[in-house]
């Protein structure tokens, strides 16, 4: 027996036979179990162990192989010695003598090695067995196993019986020769494809013994093996070259298959068509050879090879692999050897490849194998989130489309960025409406003018008061120093937009502090009472606050604020101050305990809110400071394309920018285009907006939003301020005039006598050559005539309307079309064979 | 609750392509068995076949809708050398008030390819009726329908030599007019050679030629290519199928001195060795905020878009169609972000390749003109 270890799936589900040096054993696959592999197991899978069911040992003379194709319940293997004996018998029996199994031998009449051993694959019963060199004899021979399997010897009584050694070969071919390799045919299995004297390959036909059917002189005449899918192919290898043989033009191989290392073993895929798998000496992966056999026409040309490496990620080189018989892609692999003690299988899926395609819905299909599809929703997907689903939401419910910007808030309360920046579109455009912010550039179309185009840049000339109240002036007696801040009147505006109170509007204060307690957003407040230098009234806030949040306890701790450099308070929230988490609460701290009107504690915390920081700012931050402070944050948001810069660009070219970036980082093509077309209308013909435009109508067709997508164009049509131009156009069949452009000079003229038909404008008849408009195809009726009173045509509605098919150019009433084709396939004019109704795509399949 | 369809497919080979409709109602699929089936989605919402036939002589590698505004129209592409464009007719009516049979009729068949056609694409819809196909002896091939009513006449605009065989091409969608046509191609050749295997051209109106752009720096056999839906960002994103999934995002830069040649700086946005092999195929969700891929590790992935550079993977699904525990997804780890100019392919795990060799042709049939 060779030292190379072998493996063959056996015909019996999850099992298979390893042999290699002396020993023969078969194993069964079972799920993995808690614990680790012992010793009559291998890990074979991920999720399977191999387990051994029994095996055979001292088995020296073993040359070579096979399974009988039909075994039930335990392997019945066909077993050439090196003496020339072949042994049919049960696995078991193998393993052990005194089972009592049947087994049967038959033998050559000279001692030799068998070489290859293969039973048939239809008439099961026949193996062949193939023999090394002896002058006087055959060296291939047929055996009937049927005497011996079929009818069970008398192991009842326990004892083997005596076989008969008279049981002869059936069939003897190649006298003197020498014989590498037999393999059936599996469709016309009368035949034997055979490897002889290393030069021939010859296939011999049980029926007629008497001649060789065909055969060719070629170096390739080892491991001859036939494809079960289809008689036409044989493959063959010397050294490192795979030869592919047409088995009805054998003179010549079909194609040459070179390799890097010498080979080891082919094989056919049984479970596909055409797919030849090569194995070379010292390597980890196969080769799968696709033969594809195109016909371009009625003529046959070449068949061209595709091939696949496919890495069996072990850890010694493969010895031997096996196609599992019905599983598809399922392949076997042995590595290691007996005499090592390492021996590693694998148990292999060789994927398909997979192709897939994602719908406009979120439906993701695939290819599973190669019969299957599968279709799942991502929708459904645990875990799975997509803005594209989000868009869709959204543009059903009509977001982006309300009259009034806040509203369109309530749309995205899923989205802070998202509402928040549709809240102040709406402060800003209110503040303009009311004259409180006004724009210092004339464009009249700013209605949301940004902290940045508020403020007077040029603040040498306009430089802003400033204002120093001492601590102890505010009523904390025991607090030194003073605090400095600035005022100007745009400054008070753009305050407004950050929608903070002007400073010293106590009123507003208390309205704004009280919506925002009315949020919960007590430290928020309190934070921004603080900063209006309102201390009692932040501690109020904060009393109000939830017991369970300890927000009266931090008020309790306000109520100590002193500043004084060495002053307890100071010290203890110095550090207390690293623990709170609370942003506002923090900024709070931060800000009181701030000296030398260094304020980064609040304005470089992202946690903040930028309204916030920037309504700070604008109270804090010195004139030259403000604006490095405004100039660098728009920039850094524009870069990050975060929203709520908007606040700072306002509507300015700088904010299309943010918005882009916006768009790029998050896909939201949807709300990109819907701010864009709000608040930028002076915007709308750039080259920028109309792709975004263009975009989102894309997607809304795609999505067959249709009502969402028309809703959408009237609102762009009101912020572009014109009047779309009419897709279609009426002219005379006659005259050719253009009978539209009449009718709608009708309208302006709303004096003129035409008019006195009634409102609706109805002509029956060209008015520039006065012969009739068309008909009708159903009741002969001219376009423009009152058909009201006929067959249930209500006058309002589409039914009174013309239709006609793109393609014959037929037609008449919508009503009586649609009626019409309700019966028919066929055009109703006469002679006219149009499928009219039928060209369009339009329901599924019935 | 998370379900998976199962759609017989009744091919009796491995299906290379599925491929949606415009609207997502429609699919068809195409196999080595030479069949072109279309599905289409019944009242219950389940796929049911509604045509099947014969399209080529040999595997049908792809298979590619039109946009409606054409009508019912397919493109197919084959080993035997051709492409097929298709449109579905209504035949006669089986009895009034019903819906006439309809059928697939083949309108031209392009035979310029001396190779295998190894995919095909039609082009946006801004740009009028067109085909771009792509073959295993490096052609790409442009070919336009002048007359939008009659698909038999096509002709071949543009013919682009490569020099590597092909494998993969993808337009770029943008709806917008006023950008210049895009065309990505891959190359599966299997030995790595200097220079990269995607390719980008772009057509100038101005010379009226297709244009090499840029060789992207991909050295693997790539399998698939994919542009993202435009979406309006300033950039193109590209997906690639090699041995890994790229994400590439392609800026185009103004270039005054050249006139009317795009420049691109190209960066890659991701790289995800999540599959650990080859990566076969590549497609992007309606908004390309998600990349799908599929691999040899027989399962699809999907990733999504953090920002322009991040991206992050959301979900794995067997090929089977069960949904991967979302603890091995945690263990794939956080984003990979791929910084600029590092040599992305010394990362890439080696242990898995699967390598198609193209076509062992006959030197017979070198190609002539």
């Amino acid at each position: 027996m060779t030292s190379r270890l072998e493996v063959l799936w056996s015909p019996i589900g999850n099992r298979f036979i390893l042999w290699g040096g002396d020993t023969i054993t078969s194993y069964e696959l079972t799920p993995k179990k808690d614990g680790g592999p012992t010793a009559k197991t291998f890990n074979v899978s991920d999720t399977h162990i191999a387990e051994m069911i029994c095996t055979a040992n001292n088995q020296h003379q073993v040359k070579c192989m096979d399974i009988y194709p039909h075994s039930q319940g335990d392997e019945i293997v066909a077993l050439g010695g090196s003496s020339g004996k072949v042994i049919v018998t049960y696995l078991a029996k193998l393993a052990w003598d005194g089972s009592g199994l049947p087994r049967k031998e038959f033998s050559a009449k000279c001692p030799r090695p068998c070489t290859s051993i293969n039973f048939n694959p239809v008439d099961s019963h026949f193996v062949a067995v193939g023999l090394e060199k002896y002058k006087p004899d055959n060296s291939i021979m047929i055996f009937d196993i049927t005497q011996v399997c079929a009818k069970r010897d008398p192991t009842t009584t326990g004892f083997v019986a005596p076989i008969n050694d008279g049981s002869k070969a059936i069939w003897e071919f190649g006298m003197s020769e020498h014989c590498q390799n037999v393999s059936w045919f599996h469709n016309n299995s009368k035949i034997l494809a055979t490897g002889m004297n290393m030069k021939f390959i010859r296939l011999f036909d049980i029926r007629d013994p008497t001649r060789v059917v065909t055969s060719t002189v070629t170096k390739a005449a080892l491991g001859v093996c036939t494809n079960p899918r289809d008689d036409k192919y044989l493959a063959s290898y010397f050294e490192n070259q795979v030869y592919v043989w047409d088995t009805r033009n054998i003179e010549k191989p079909i194609q040459i298959l070179p390799h890097a290392k010498p080979l080891i073993k082919v094989g056919w895929c049984p479970t596909k068509c055409n797919l030849l798998t090569t194995l070379q000496r010292e390597n980890n992966y196969v080769s799968l050879y696709d033969i594809q056999h195109p016909t371009i026409g009625n003529e046959e040309v070449e068949p061209t090879i595709m091939e696949r490496i496919v890495n069996l990620k072990t850890t010694f080189p493969l010895s031997c692999f096996s196609w599992h018989g019905t599983d598809e892609n399922r392949i076997l692999s042995s590595a290691g050897s007996n005499s090592s003690g390492k021996i590693e299988i694998k148990d292999f899926y060789v994927y398909d490849r997979m192709t897939l395609a994602l719908s406009p819905y979120s439906e993701l299909i695939w290819s599973y194998g190669k019969k299957t599809l599968k279709s799942a929703d991502l929708k459904t997907l645990p875990g799975y989130t997509d803005i594209s689903l989000k868009i869709q939401k959204r543009a059903k419910a009509q977001y982006g489309l309300e009259e009034e910007f806040h509203k369109n808030a309530d749309h995205v309360r899923d989205d802070e960025a998202l509402s928040s920046i549709w809240r102040w579109l709406h402060l800003s455009a209110k503040l303009v409406e009311s004259g409180r912010v006004t724009c210092p550039s004339v464009n009249a179309s700013h209605k949301h003018p940004g902290v940045l185009s508020v403020l007077n840049h040029d603040y040498e000339k306009f430089p802003s008061d400033t204002v120093t109240k001492p601590w102890a002036d505010l009523g904390h007696s025991n607090c030194r120093g003073s605090v400095k801040y600035y005022k100007r009147q745009d400054r008070s505006k753009a305050l407004l937009l950050c929608s903070w109170p002007v400073f010293d509007d106590t009123l507003g204060l208390k309205s704004f502090l009280e919506t925002l307690e009315k949020e919960h957003a007590y430290s928020r407040a309190a934070a921004i009472a603080v900063f209006y230098l309102q201390i009692p009234l932040a501690m109020e806030i904060l009393n109000c606050g939830p017991v369970e949040e300890g927000f009266n306890y931090v008020g309790i701790a306000l109520a100590g604020f002193s500043n004084e450099e060495d002053s307890n308070w100071r010290k203890f929230c110095l550090t207390a101050m690293k623990k709170i988490s609370d942003p506002y609460l923090k900024a709070m701290f931060g800000f009181l305990l701030s000296g030398n009107h260094n304020y980064d504690c609040v304005l470089k915390d992202t946690n903040i809110r930028v309204d916030d920081r920037v309504g700070f700012a604008l109270i804090f931050l010195s004139d030259h400071k403000l604006y490095d402070y405004l100039n660098k944050l728009s920039s850094e948001l524009c870069d990050s394309g975060i929203l709520d810069g908007l606040r700072l660009t306002g509507n300015n070219p700088p904010g299309i920018k943010l918005l882009q970036n916006y768009l790029d980082d998050t896909a939201d093509i949807q709300s990109t285009t819907l701010i864009a077309v709000r608040a930028f209308p002076h915007e709308l013909n750039s080259d920028t907006v109309k792709n975004w435009i263009l975009n989102y109508q894309e997607l809304l067709n795609q999505w067959k939003f249709w009502f969402e997508r028309a809703d959408f164009d009237l609102m762009l049509v009101k912020y572009r301020k014109e009047r779309p131009l009419p897709q279609v156009y009426i002219s005379c069949t006659y005259c050719g005039k253009n009978i539209s452009a009449h009718l709608r000079s009708l309208k302006s003229q709303q004096f003129s006598r035409i008019n006195v038909a009634g409102s609706t404008n109805k002509l029956t008849g060209c008015p520039h050559c006065r012969k009739p408009l068309p008909r009708c195809i159903i009741c002969l009726m001219t376009m423009g005539t009152s058909i009201s009173d006929i067959d249930c045509i209500s006058p309002q509605s589409f039914d009174n309307w013309f239709t006609w098919c793109q393609s014959c150019r037929h037609g008449g009433h919508s009503r009586h079309i649609t009626n019409w084709f309700k019966e028919h396939l066929e055009c109703p004019m006469v002679g006219c064979s149009c499928k009219c109704y039928s060209l369009d795509y339009t329901s599924p399949a019935n | 609750m998370f379900e998976c369809q199962e759609i017989s497919a009744e091919h009796k080979d491995l299906i290379h392509d599925v491929s949606y409709d415009y609207y997502g109602d429609r699919i068809a699929t195409c196999s080595s068995d030479q069949y072109v089936k279309v599905w289409d989605r019944n009242k219950e919402g389940k796929w049911t076949l509604t045509s099947s036939w014969k399209a080529h002589s040999a595997s049908v590698w792809k298979v590619t809708w039109a946009n409606p505004e054409f009508g019912q129209v397919l493109a197919t592409c084959s080993f035997d050398r051709t492409v097929a464009v298709w449109e579905e007719t209504v035949g006669d009516t089986p009895g009034p008030g019903k819906r006439g049979q309809r059928h697939w009729v083949r309108r031209t068949n392009l035979v310029d390819s001396r190779t295998s056609v190894t995919d095909v694409k039609f082009g946006p819809k801004a740009q009028g009726l067109q085909l771009a196909t792509c073959s295993a002896e490096g052609i790409i091939r442009i070919y336009e329908a002048p007359d939008v009513m009659n698909l038999s006449q096509w002709t071949l605009q543009h013919e682009v030599q490569c020099k590597l065989p092909l494998s993969c091409l993808s337009w770029n969608p943008s709806p917008n007019r006023s950008h210049p046509s895009m065309i990505a191609v891959g190359s599966d050749e299997p030995h790595t050679t200097p220079g990269g295997k995607v390719f980008i051209y772009e057509y100038s109106e101005n010379s009226r030629k297709w244009n090499k752009l840029e060789t992207l720096n991909i050295t693997e056999p790539v399998h698939d290519v994919a542009f993202s839906p435009n979406l309006g960002r300033v950039f193109h994103i590209l997906g690639v199928a090699t041995n890994n999934v790229r994400i590439i995002n392609l800026t185009p830069v103004e270039d005054s001195q050249l006139s009317g040649l795009t420049k691109l700086e190209i960066e890659t946005a991701a790289q995800f060795d999540d599959h650990n092999s080859t990566v076969w195929r590549v497609c992007w969700n309606v908004n390309g905020a998600v990349l799908c891929s599929t691999g040899d590790d027989g399962c699809a992935r999907m990733f999504r878009i953090l920002s322009k550079t991040s991206w992050k993977p959301e979900g794995v699904l067997k090929g089977e169609g069960n949904q991967v525990p979302t603890a091995v997804e945690a263990a794939h780890g956080a984003t990979q972000h791929i910084p600029q100019g590092s040599p992305v392919g010394s990362i890439a795990s080696q242990t898995a390749r699967y390598i198609k060799l193209g076509s062992i042709s006959q030197p017979s049939r070198e190609p002539w003109y």
